[in-house]
């Protein structure tokens, strides 16, 4: 292509080659020159909490369930739980629910902050703010009680109190264990009931 | 035949509150049925019923006490003692509602030197009264004769 004469075709020339690369230059700064997103949301754990899960195995929600001899169904959940012992197949667990239903139907439900169960044994001792309702209305309440999951076998360790359709009632310890061929629920080592005719009726502990 | 005399010689008040010690009690999953044993002591206001074994029985949820306890059933050398008055037996049932006892089985009513025997007693907390039944035989010791 012979270089031009006139000043315009040379101009027309020089514009066809500079503008493209003006172009070009515009196109290309245009993402440098846009907003500033910041960066994305770091991860949501904190870093002491990442080394905390990292270094101990914690169950969340764990449930276990199984028979007892006598063929009722008790069944142990926790909020968390992590394993102890040697065996590791010991739990200590938090925020406990343990349930036992006995093959007609009757019910014990059972909730206490902390608690440790060992599988060797199947036993589970809950401990701290112990409550159990009975299906018979019974709520009774206790610092400590061991669980027996292998037979039927609750024992709390230390005094309980009870109220229900019975008054209230205060005693050395409670036991619920199948005596010939029922369940009872045995207070013992001196009992003391207290019955308000009056404003006790209908009071009955629905939860 | 029957005689009616005053027991405990004022008015009970059955709807004090029940205070129940034992040494032990046993609470039937199956029903609530609640007995207690080992030296049972029931004491109302100036009442004291004591006995080996009490049975307590639920109102049916309609009734009245709704799902309170409607009787105490007390059984085994049984003592029920209001004010000065004191009466043995084998057996009584105390209907909370309407402060009556009614005892049975050799009933032995002291009221300070004179003892009444007889089969059956029903005594009427609130009213102070009691009416003998069966075989009734009162000893009178005159105050001379001691």
């Amino acid at each position: 292509m012979q270089r031009p004469s006139d000043s315009y075709s040379r101009f027309v020339s020089l514009a066809k080659v500079l503008l493209p690369l003006v172009a070009l230059g515009l196109l290309a700064t245009l993402f440098l020159v846009s907003a500033q997103r910041e960066e994305a949301g770091g991860v949501p754990y904190a870093d002491v909490e990442l080394e905390e899960i990292a270094r101990e195995q914690r169950i969340k929600a764990p449930q276990f369930s199984g028979l007892t001899e006598d063929g009722a169904s008790v069944s142990l959940s926790a909020a968390t739980a992590r394993p102890e012992g040697a065996d590791g197949r010991s739990l200590d667990a938090q925020a406990l629910t343990f349930v036992w239903t006995s093959p007609d139907g009757q019910r014990v439900d059972v909730i206490a902050d902390t608690g440790a169960y060992a599988a060797q044994s199947r036993t589970a001792r809950l401990k701290g703010g112990v409550q159990i309702q009975t299906s018979t209305g019974l709520l009774v309440t206790t610092e400590a009680l061991e669980a027996d999951l292998s037979t039927t076998h609750l024992r709390s360790e230390g005094e309980v109190q009870a109220v229900g359709r019975i008054g209230t009632l205060d005693a050395q310890q409670m036991e619920l264990i199948r005596k010939d061929g029922q369940y009872v629920m045995v207070f013992s080592g001196g009992v003391k009931l207290v019955y308000d005719p009056g404003q006790s009726a209908g009071k009955t502990t629905e939860w | 035949q029957g005689t009616q005399i005053g027991f405990g010689g004022f008015q009970g008040d059955p709807s004090k509150p029940v205070d129940v010690t034992a040494d032990q009690l046993e609470v039937d999953q199956a029903d609530g049925a609640a007995i207690f044993s080992g030296n049972v002591l029931v004491t109302q206001g100036e009442m004291t019923l004591s006995a080996d074994t009490l049975r307590v029985e639920y109102a049916e949820a309609g009734s009245d006490a709704a799902g309170g306890i409607s009787r105490l059933i007390a059984t085994g050398n049984v003592v029920l003692v209001n004010g000065p008055d004191a009466a043995e037996a084998a057996e009584a049932v105390y209907t909370i509602a309407t402060g009556i006892v009614e005892m049975q089985g050799n009933v032995l009513l002291t009221q300070g030197p004179n003892v009444i025997s007889s089969e059956r007693m029903t005594a009427n907390l609130e009213t102070g009264t009691a009416r003998l039944d069966g075989r009734v035989r009162t000893t009178l010791k005159s105050s001379q004769s001691e």
